[in-house]
């Protein structure tokens, strides 16, 4: 049958409305917001905490560049984790992966629809982290100082590269039934301490600061450093590497996905229960 | 016995059949711990705090078995199936609930150990040794407290459902901050850590970096006063359990809800 444009708008529309709904549990939206940022927020006041405790107050650049990483990874953990928890949700708990595969949108669509549902959440996180943590850690950043265009095109590129980054989880958490949980979140832990966001890729061992170099989303993340303070502006933002990165970074992305669909398809993993 | 035997095997053995569970279970603590060291390196802090994030990281791993593992079991066993064969067979839902505290309490204590290992030896942090004997007690008494907590748990989650198991976001990151799992609790303020010392894993975590750390650690509770909360913590929660399982277990036979799936 072919598709539709009309099918893809739907899809995308119903997709991310299940998204939304089972992700949060048909619950209301603001207590909804406040449990799914509860986690970043925390990670945020650990972080604080061992600041205050270790430096004293001493090294507030250092607390700064610290707390803009996690306020970042709110995207990161909604939108990769809603991508791959769709997969496991949909063939080991719900087994409907089939019905989904078989309807009218492509499996693409559908999961960028159920991964956009956690755009919300990380926007939430995003701007509660950093109003709060500016507010009672007075972390000197000013409206004024924001490059908001700088801002607003991060936001726009982080569901991009994240989008991608969410396929390449969901292609290896389709081929691999066996172990549909740990794989996601394996990769996610370790972008976490490879992709700057809380830990400088200076003070990591060789191997992993060119390996975080060469992450679009070590670049992306720097980017938001850049348009929310001067702090992080003494050179010009690097473009070129977060284009370049970003791009290639697409590309295996997409690509590593459609052949983990081929090859689960071909092998029958495609709607392989494997919870006992 | 049993029954308590019967369910602690697939625990203990299951595991080996799926070696990929015990990688992972090991590999995600491993991965937080080296990350909130290398913040810590970042923030120039002395090298003992190493030994308290290894510490807290370590036990970590044991609060998401006893959430995951134990708390939300029944759960699963009625969206499996299984927990309509639990009830007819000729034993009690407490016998076989001790049956996977005792099986994933020893599983979680060697993923848990295996953790501390990996990530002293990445490290190399140094531990007070000859106090290994007061840091069992400690780690025996915590992980009773948490898996007894565990059981206590598991029949609200199999009685109030999906709706309760939402919630469950709040057992990652806002325990690892209420822990004090990467920073010594009571350095913050002693008022909320002893608001904090409501959850056992707190005095457990406190109670270890006070008998292995080879510096001053900054504490308001001495470690033989948190095992005694600890083993009276398990006591009440053990007893809090049974009266639980039995109200949810009538109820849900009241009104028709014990095997009824994806409520």
């Amino acid at each position: 049958m072919a598709i539709k444009k009309r099918n893809l708008r739907k899809g995308i529309y119903s997709s991310f409305l299940i998204g939304w709904r089972i992700e949060t549990n048909w619950g209301k939206p603001l207590s909804v917001l406040l449990v799914r940022t509860a986690r970043p927020i925390s990670s945020a006041l650990i972080l604080s905490f061992m600041y205050s405790i270790t430096s004293q107050g001493t090294q507030k650049e250092n607390l700064l560049w610290v707390l803009i990483g996690i306020s970042t990874w709110g995207f990161v953990q909604n939108q990769v984790e809603f991508m791959y928890w769709a997969i496991v949700s949909e063939r080991e708990w719900l087994r409907n992966i089939k019905n989904v595969i078989i309807s009218p949108t492509p499996f693409i669509v559908y999961l960028t629809g159920r991964s956009s549902a956690g755009l919300p959440f990380g926007l939430f996180s995003f701007a509660v982290i950093l109003t709060t943590s500016n507010l009672l850690l007075n972390l000197g950043i000013k409206l004024s100082n924001i490059y908001f265009h700088y801002l607003f095109l991060a936001i726009v590129l982080s569901f991009i590269i994240l989008f991608f980054l969410g396929l390449l989880t969901a292609g290896i958490t389709l081929s691999t039934p066996k172990y549909p949980i740990g794989v996601g979140e394996a990769l996610v832990g370790v972008l976490y301490l490879i992709s700057g966001s809380i830990v400088r890729p200076e003070i990591l061992p060789e191997i992993l600061q060119k390996i975080s170099l060469n992450l679009p989303l070590s670049h992306l993340i720097n980017l938001y450093r850049y348009a929310l303070s001067p702090s992080f502006r003494t050179y010009a933002y690097n473009w070129i590497d977060l284009f370049s990165t970003g791009l290639i970074f697409s590309i295996f992305g997409y690509l590593i996905y459609s052949y983990s669909f081929y090859r689960a398809r071909a092998n029958g993993k495609i709607d392989q229960q494997t919870m006992y | 016995m049993r029954t308590v035997y019967g369910r602690a095997y697939p625990r203990i053995f299951g595991t080996i059949r799926q070696p990929s569970w015990i990688f992972f279970e090991i590999l995600l603590p491993v991965l937080s711990i080296i990350a909130f060291i290398y913040v810590l390196r970042g923030f120039n802090a002395k090298p003992e705090f190493e030994s308290f994030a290894v510490i807290g990281g370590s036990m970590m791993a044991i609060w998401f078995n006893v959430v995951f593992g134990m708390a939300l079991q029944l759960r699963w066993e009625k969206e499996g199936g299984n927990l309509e064969i639990y009830i007819t067979s000729p034993t009690k839902l407490s016998w076989i609930l001790l049956g996977m505290m005792f099986g994933g309490g020893l599983a979680t204590s060697l993923y848990s150990i295996s953790v501390f290992t990996i990530s002293s030896y990445l490290f190399g942090t140094t531990f007070l040794w000859s106090n290994w004997y007061k840091a069992v007690i400690i780690f025996i008494s915590c992980v009773i407290s948490l898996y007894a907590v565990g059981m206590s748990l598991s029949s609200l989650f199999l009685r109030f459902g999906r709706s309760f198991e939402y919630y469950l976001e709040l057992a990652n990151e806002p325990i690892h901050f209420l822990s004090g799992s990467y920073y010594p609790i009571f350095s913050v303020n002693i008022i909320f850590g002893l608001f904090c010392s409501i959850i056992p894993i707190t005095l457990g975590i406190d109670g270890l970096r006070q008998v292995l750390v080879l510096s001053e650690y900054p504490t308001f509770i001495d470690w033989k006063l948190e095992t005694l909360i600890m083993i009276i913590y398990a006591f009440l929660a053990l007893r809090f359990a049974k009266f639980t399982l039995a109200w949810m277990e009538e109820s849900a036979r009241e009104k028709g809800t014990l095997t009824l799936k994806w409520q």
